[in-house]
């Protein structure tokens, strides 16, 4: 007998509000939340601006020695993971068979860099002083802290364990999550990412290769996926979790299933660390595979998530991915990227992107891609541009692409299909 | 049946080493054999200052002649490790990637610490002379993923690809997510971790655990489940394994090395060794089950071997309670305690030693221990001849992962797989 | 700031930021892009960011994988 997995609980925490419901109405607004970076002093950088949280740990709910504790990704998984548990209900009869799987690309380089700095004393020193280190340094070496708060905070006992694969993790994380269940390794899992890269090495490093938009005057107006004057992405921040259930677990306790992941898939270009093809053969190859997976045919895709950086290379490879896909139907397929909303929160997107797919197929709608003013003539599909559109949603697919040549593909369907 | 339980068992048909103790199985399996002492002075930086001076270096490992030297300049040392610790398995496994469809053979590895030393070199830069003094080789050096990421285009593998960090137990569960892949259709992975965790920085990170050693002696450094033991000392290395469906492994007529054939894990709390008797337990009898076999199969275990005096009396424990009446006449032992623990990269060393004890039907000595303080067939001295059939890897992690991996000899009927 | 650089200094300087070996003869050939050099786009990312640094070359330079070493040379200032 197949085990499917099931969506019992959302959470997220992201730029424009924190919680699911804010979250949605920012998306489905077509709204922006990109502005000028108020978490470090950006002056000196190449792109000043980014789609910031504004996250009171203290009104979010955490206690001081949580905050303490907490490099600032972890306290969005907290709060998102609380949310996500709170909603689903899940009676944990048994913690050996509750999972944790959270995805993270950068992890606690927050934290690495404050510390760095002050044991560096700014970066004069390369053997650091690891007296002026604070105590909780070492968690953000490893991401694999980030797992185990979460796993803490709703007591599980099985798998536990955190994703990196850069800007793919939080589709792995999920997806990885899913299998989990499926394999009959855990019956729930609490699944998700979380990233909070907004520091200045992170800056720098996507400075250093032109990934990043520059329009620093206009930042409400700087991440314009798929249209033909834009010039990078903006870095963002933010979390979500999901709380997988197996289908048959979630539905003998009566619980509302909010969607089902039936499909999960990844390939790589096996071509360079940051450089795509122009073709989109391995991202297709991943999105059929995750079809395949769920049993489910390219006809049947209502929407696709796309992964929508606004990179110049990103959002045509991405194109001739879907075209190579979905072939003479590519056109009828509507596909967005919320990115343009809240920018690229590296390996927190996937899940919260993951999100936005879930709460897609509950309210029928598909969010859009905003400052879509003027298309690329080579991004030719119907992008959903500045407003959400109403429509019967019963198969979505999100991908997502990374550093390393990674592509990932995640099918999400409307709760009850069969 | 849930499909963690159908089909073939994956093999293990190449290994790949690049450790303290050696450079490729044969200088590795020698030095494990022969319990020879790699631990020594730290080398890699001076002065230095802190309290960890005793650790286990890769040295006489120069990137030239294994790496291409444009790949040389835009990575850190820990992927140097993983990109030669492949290209030995592959060719230990007599297998030329471009004999495998490339979508169906994929890289998964862990990772604890990523790619640090190269990270602190370019917070260096941005801190002490500006942003603008980042390289662009920052964004694919440092991140976790750099490794799989780097070994999938090195090698053409355009197949499922991910990156695991759960500290040290990460190193087993890479194992079993490339078994979900198998499962799935994968012909062929490359598995494992590195790590090269010895920059100030870095060494600053770890203090912080509280879990290393002290000593200056390298002969006392590392002495797990000893009344000396204090900490472990630290390794640096990588292990990449070649692990492929047994179908295909037998269609292209590979010499197949293991089977991996059971796999579990669990989570019991950060620094709560206590609990991690009841953790270890339950992942070892998950694994055996999942192999089809109960703890009296068992012919020896690899030991995690913390070397803290509650972990070390906690994995006394679950050894008790899995093997019950065996436990003081099961082999244990702990090779690590020559080489120290490398991080996701550890519990991948031990299962390339387990691979090799099986092959040659040894169980290799926990060097430089003679007094174990607990009711246990630790093997010391030199390595005792067994008939092996059936190996328990055990691993934890600093944040509280437990995870067991089952490991068969290739002449052994196995009914499970992970 | 130094301004001056021979083709020896540029073949030295991309070398030491790519990997790639590189003679003052290739800097010098204007018919040698970066990529029949082997120099993929981060690398040239490099290299560029360093002139920009330390030898007067123009923040608003942009230079691509298909261009020369060359070309490069004739971005340094007091160059024609």
């Amino acid at each position: 007998m197949t085990r499917r997995v099931a969506v019992t609980g959302l959470g997220v925490v992201a730029p424009g509000g924190i919680g699911t419901k804010a979250f949605w109405e920012l998306i489905t607004s077509g709204r922006t939340t990109t502005r000028p970076i108020t978490l470090f002093a950006a002056e000196e950088f190449r792109s000043r601006i980014a789609a910031e949280c504004d996250f009171d740990p203290v009104h979010a709910g955490l206690t001081a020695a949580e905050i303490a504790r907490m490099d600032r990704y972890v306290q969005f998984a907290a709060v998102a993971a609380d949310e996500a548990w709170r909603q689903a209900q899940v009676p944990v009869t048994d913690p050996w068979r509750l999972g944790v799987c959270m995805g993270s690309a950068v992890g606690g380089t927050t934290l690495l860099e404050q510390d760095y700095v002050a044991t560096s004393r700014r970066g004069q020193q390369w053997v650091v002083d690891a007296g002026a280190a604070s105590p909780f340094l070492h968690c953000a070496l490893s991401p694999a802290a980030l797992a185990a708060e979460v796993a803490d905070r709703v007591g599980a006992c099985g798998p536990v364990r955190t994703v990196s694969t850069g800007c793919t993790a939080g589709l792995d994380a999920v997806g990885h999550g899913a299998r989990l269940i499926e394999d009959g390794r855990a019956d729930v899992v609490v699944a998700g990412a979380s990233e909070s890269p907004i520091s200045p090495i992170t800056v720098a490093c996507f400075d250093a290769i032109r990934a990043t938009s520059t329009r620093n005057d206009d930042p409400a107006h700087a991440a314009r996926p798929f249209d033909r004057d834009r010039d990078g992405f903006v870095l963002g921040e933010g979390a979500a979790v999901l709380v997988l259930e197996e289908l048959g677990h979630a539905r003998r306790r009566g619980a509302e299933v909010l969607a089902q992941v039936e499909g999960f898939a990844t390939r790589s270009n096996a071509h360079h660390m940051t450089g795509l093809t122009t073709e989109g053969v391995e991202m297709a190859e991943a999105a059929r595979r995750a079809l395949y997976h769920a049993g489910v045919a390219s006809e049947e895709i209502g929407y696709i998530n796309a992964h929508g950086s606004g990179t110049r290379q990103n959002d045509r490879h991405e194109t001739a991915a879907f075209h190579r896909l979905l072939g003479e139907r590519a056109h009828q397929v509507p596909v967005s990227s919320i990115k343009s909303m809240i920018g690229h929160s590296l390996g927190a997107i996937g899940s919260i992107e993951l999100a936005a797919c879930a709460l897609a197929l509950v309210h029928g709608v598909v969010p859009p891609t905003a400052n879509l003013d003027t298309p690329d003539p080579e991004c030719d599909l119907d992008y959903v541009p500045h407003t959400a559109r109403e429509r019967r949603l019963d198969v979505v697919l999100s991908v997502g692409s990374g550093f390393g040549g990674f592509q990932s593909a995640v099918v999400l369907t409307r709760a009850g299909r069969p | 049946m849930s499909p963690a339980t159908t089909g073939p068992a994956p093999v293990v048909t190449g290994l790949g080493v690049i450790a303290p103790n050696g450079l490729g199985v044969g200088e590795f399996w020698a030095a494990v054999r022969d319990g020879q002492l790699a631990l020594a002075p730290i080398g890699r930086f001076e002065p230095n200052p802190y309290p960890v001076t005793v650790a286990g270096e890769v040295t006489g490992f120069e990137p030239a002649g294994w790496v291409d030297p444009r790949i040389t300049v835009q990575t850190d040392r820990f992927t140097h490790f993983a990109l030669a610790a492949a290209d030995l398995a592959l060719r230990d496994a007599a297998l030329h990637p471009a004999e495998v469809d490339p979508f169906e053979f994929g890289v998964m590895t862990a990772s604890y610490s990523g790619g640090v030393e190269f990270g602190q070199r370019e917070i260096e830069r941005l801190w002490r002379n500006g942003p603008a003094h980042v390289g662009p080789y920052q964004s694919i050096a440092w991140f976790y993923a750099a490794c799989s990421g780097q070994v999938s285009i090195g090698n053409g593998l355009r197949g499922p690809s991910g990156v695991l960090v759960a500290d040290e137990a990460g190193g087993l569960d890479v194992l079993a997510a490339a078994g979900g892949e198998l499962r799935r259709g994968a012909r062929a992975m490359l598995v494992g971790g590195a790590e090269a965790p010895f920059c100030p920085y870095a060494m600053c990170c770890q203090l912080g655990l509280g879990l290393l050693s002290t000593s200056g002696d390298p002969a006392a450094a590392y002495q797990p489940f000893t009344e000396r033991a204090g900490g472990f000392a630290p390794a640096e290395g990588g292990a990449i394994l070649v692990v492929e469906d047994a179908g295909a492994a037998h269609q292209r007529g590979a010499t197949v090395k293991a089977v991996v054939a059971g796999h579990g894990a669990t989570y019991t709390g950060r620094r709560r060794f206590d609990r991690s008797a009841q953790g270890l337990l339950r992942a070892a009898t998950g694994a055996l089950a999942e192999a089809g076999l109960t703890p009296d199969d068992v012919d020896a275990v690899f030991l995690d071997a913390m070397a803290d005096p509650c972990a070390d009396a906690a994995e006394a424990e679950a050894l008790h309670l899995l093997l019950g009446e065996r436990a003081n006449r099961v082999p244990v032992t702990a090779p690590k305690a020559g080489y120290g623990r490398c991080y996701a990269a550890a519990a991948v060393l031990d299962v390339a030693a387990a691979v090799l004890a099986l092959e040659h039907g040894l169980v290799p000595p926990t060097p430089g221990v003679r007094d174990c303080r607990f009711d246990l067939d630790l093997v010391t001295g030199a390595a005792r001849p067994v008939d092996l059939c059936t190996v328990l890897v055990l691993s934890r992690g600093v944040y509280g992962g437990n995870s067991a991996l089952v490991l068969r000899h290739p002449e052994s009927p196995t009914i499970g797989g992970v | 700031m130094d301004t001056r650089l021979s083709p020896d200094d540029l073949a030295a300087l991309i070398s030491r930021c790519t990997g790639v070996p590189v003679t003052s003869e290739q800097v010098t050939d204007p018919g040698r892009t970066f990529d029949d050099l082997g120099v993929d786009s981060l690398g040239v990312m490099g290299v560029l960011a360093e002139l920009q640094r330390d030898h007067g070359v123009s923040k608003d330079a942009e230079l691509l994988t298909h261009q020369s070493p060359r070309e490069l040379l004739a971005l340094l200032p007091g160059r024609a």
